[in-house]
């Protein structure tokens, strides 16, 4: 499958404020088919103006996830407090915070999948480069990528942890799932477009990228092996909501 | 015992819960969450001009009014059913502000003799929310320095976002021209947890000191020649340097009455600007007064809340499979994150092997030439055996690729 086609995808489903943000992979592919092919220089410096771009989309991105990190543990917090014993008063309010534990932690784990994309674009491109003008500049460039900020996603990927660990506290301990088909279409009627969709998205794109290529290398990534990959199929074949009785 | 404990919070969660005295809990049920989260947090934080015993603090916590926006936004049960104005045709930041001009008239416990607390910084987000995407364009680390089109959007907002600077909070302010053409160096990551002291206020320089580390991460493709005008660095913020933030901010009475200057001066962080701090807060005050919007994206819950509530109101079964799809979401979420973990492990180790086979190909070259420009000199002469002691790899593999040379590389230098 083609990148860039995978990109585009990615792109098109993402949330709206990232879209101008990811790696213009089609321009510069097409700059590189063009005649002549751009100057290193040039391509170079544009290359480093997409990674300012990515950079400063990251870091504020991960700025703004801090920020909600705290304050959802304080809201949790005062929930606790303000409920004490009253059971009920929690269920009814829990609901709410579920809710935003799960788009938070897709929030962020879409920022890592940000990255991801970006950075493999980035290596494309630079291989069609190379390939185009028989140059080495893929290697050393990519080394420097690898120390850029939105290729650290270290912390974005703690957080991401920690909520998943909270994830058995703020849920009521699971019951029998029964009717898993009718919840699965839940979700998909009230997530609607956003970050539930981006997310299954973002993981088809993966598999359809890292299945075998006609260039296949020791440079490319091994098959995608996605155990329960039903899960994900179920979730976006449902597309159409079916109606709460 | 509580909840607390069945749910396990005391050790997912950072803080921990201080079972609260009874009557204090209960003077404080009166009140909306919104003040409640102030008095909470500033009794976990306890700092010298805080007072946590129940009576007299009342006041004095309370008119901290750092939640005071959302007086009419919190019940038990009415949470979902509130109406949200709408969303969609308005920046998340102005709206914000004008839920709490309309709060700020109608309350009586906010503070009014501080106008300028409250007009400026309103009056600074309804300008500086067209500022906010700018200002990090402004502040992203200085690569090469292409001059495209955003390049040149960036500087001909430079003026605007001075003026609004010079217009917000305490007129002591330092010449703005230093923070304008100050030759920053690039930041680094703040990674100290800010000790906090009650330090003499002491002015902060534009030019202080910084720890002037060129590091390899703004270097891409770089000439050594090139030197950047850095006043435009981007902070990386850490959990605990925001931490130390809120702690600052709490200190100073709530997001609302802190000033940028003055969080600045107490984290007495070397690496943070005011120019940081002052994006911080404003995210910060965003985030606190509308928490239940999407946070980063300022994508409307209302969408998202319309159909769950919908669904709520239907039928109390629902609820478990709302709770039920929110696992699958979460399910899928995980697993995406987990993919991404080990493609970016994979990602590495290619990359890494890839230098180390580029590395035994010039190495090899080189020997080549060696071989053939010192055909008279003794062998020894010609070793070069740094790669295998930088990757520490056995040489077995190598040597089986490159055998002519095997016994070569063997060879040490006395």
């Amino acid at each position: 499958m083609k990148f860039g086609k995978r990109i585009k995808e990615q792109i098109q489903e993402s949330l709206p404020e990232w879209r101008d943000k990811f790696l213009r992979y089609k321009e510069l592919k097409n700059l590189i088919s063009s005649a002549p092919a751009p100057a290193e220089s040039i391509f170079v410096g544009l290359l480093n103006a997409e990674i300012d771009k990515f950079n400063a989309f990251f870091v504020e991105q991960e700025e703004d996830f801090i920020i909600h990190h705290k304050e959802l543990q304080y809201r949790i917090q005062r929930l606790v407090e303000k409920c004490g014993d009253n059971e009920e008063m929690f269920r009814l309010e829990i609901g709410e915070i579920r809710k935003d534990i799960v788009n938070f932690h897709g929030e962020m784990v879409l920022l890592v999948n940000y990255s991801n994309i970006n950075y493999t674009g980035l290596a494309k491109i630079l291989k069609k480069y190379d390939k185009r003008r028989g140059g080495g500049i893929r290697s050393p460039f990519i080394q420097k990528v690898l120390h850029q900020p939105f290729f650290k996603t270290d912390l974005v990927s703690r957080l991401v942890r920690e909520w998943e660990t909270t994830m058995d506290s703020v849920f009521p301990a699971k019951v029998a799932e029964e009717g898993y088909e009718r919840s699965a279409a839940v979700t998909s009627a009230a997530a609607g477009e956003g970050i539930f969709r981006n997310t299954v998205a973002a993981l088809l794109t993966m598999r359809e990228m890292r299945r075998g290529s006609s260039t296949y290398s020791a440079f490319s990534l091994p098959p995608l092996n996605l155990s329960d990959s039903d899960l994900v199929l179920r979730s976006v074949h449902l597309s159409s909501p079916i109606p709460i009785p | 015992m509580t909840l607390a404990n069945d749910f396990g919070y005391s050790t997912t969660m950072s803080s921990s819960f201080s079972a609260l005295h009874p009557t204090v809990e209960d003077r404080y049920r009166k009140f909306p969450n919104s003040f409640w989260v102030s008095g909470q947090e500033l009794m976990n934080n306890p700092v010298p001009c805080q007072s946590v015993s129940g009576g007299n603090s009342g006041g004095y916590l309370f008119s901290s009014s750092s939640g005071f926006c959302n007086v009419s936004a919190v019940s038990p049960h009415g949470r979902n059913s509130q109406t949200q104005p709408p969303v969609s045709t308005v920046p998340r930041d102005r709206l914000a502000m004008q839920d709490c001009t309309l709060e700020a008239q109608s309350s009586s416990l906010i503070n009014h003799h501080q106008p300028q607390e409250f007009t400026d910084p309103l009056q600074e987000f309804f300008d500086f929310s067209d500022h906010v995407p700018v200002q990090h364009l402004q502040a992203e680390e200085s690569g090469v320095r292409v001059d495209s089109s955003v390049e040149l959007h960036k500087k001909s907002e430079w003026q605007d976002w001075a003026d609004q600077l010079i217009s917000v909070d305490d007129g002591s302010e330092p010449n703005w021209s230093d923070f304008l053409g100050d030759p920053r160096s690039h930041n680094q990551n703040s990674e100290i947890p800010m000790p906090f002291s009650d330090v003499p206020r002491q002015e902060i320089k534009a030019n202080q000191q910084h720890q002037m580390v060129l590091s390899e991460e703004q270097l891409i493709g770089r000439n050594a020649s090139s030197s950047v005008a850095t006043s435009k660095q981007r902070m990386r913020w850490t959990p605990e340097l925001h931490e130390s933030f809120v702690e600052a901010v709490n200190q100073l009475g709530g997001s609302d009455r802190a000033t940028p200057k003055a969080v600045l001066k107490l984290l007495n962080n070397p690496v943070l600007t005011i120019y940081h701090v002052k994006s911080h807060l404003q995210k910060y005050r965003t985030a606190r007064y509308k928490p239940e919007t999407s946070e980063v994206t300022g994508e409307p819950q209302e969408k998202k809340l319309t159909s769950m509530e919908d669904i709520k109101s239907l039928d109390m079964k629902t609820s478990v499979e709302i709770t039920q799809a929110l696992r699958l979401q979460m399910e899928v979420q995980k697993r995406l994150h987990e993919q991404l973990e080990i493609q970016r492990t994979l990602q590495l180790q290619i990359e890494k092997q890839g230098r180390y086979l580029q590395m035994m190909f010039e190495k090899q070259q080189k020997i080549q030439e060696n071989k053939s420009s010192c055909s008279e000199a003794s062998p020894k002469q010609c070793n070069d055996t740094s790669a295998e002691v930088e990757f520490g790899l056995d040489t077995r593999t190598v040597e089986q690729a490159e055998s002519p040379s095997a016994s070569r590389k063997r060879v040490r230098e006395d």
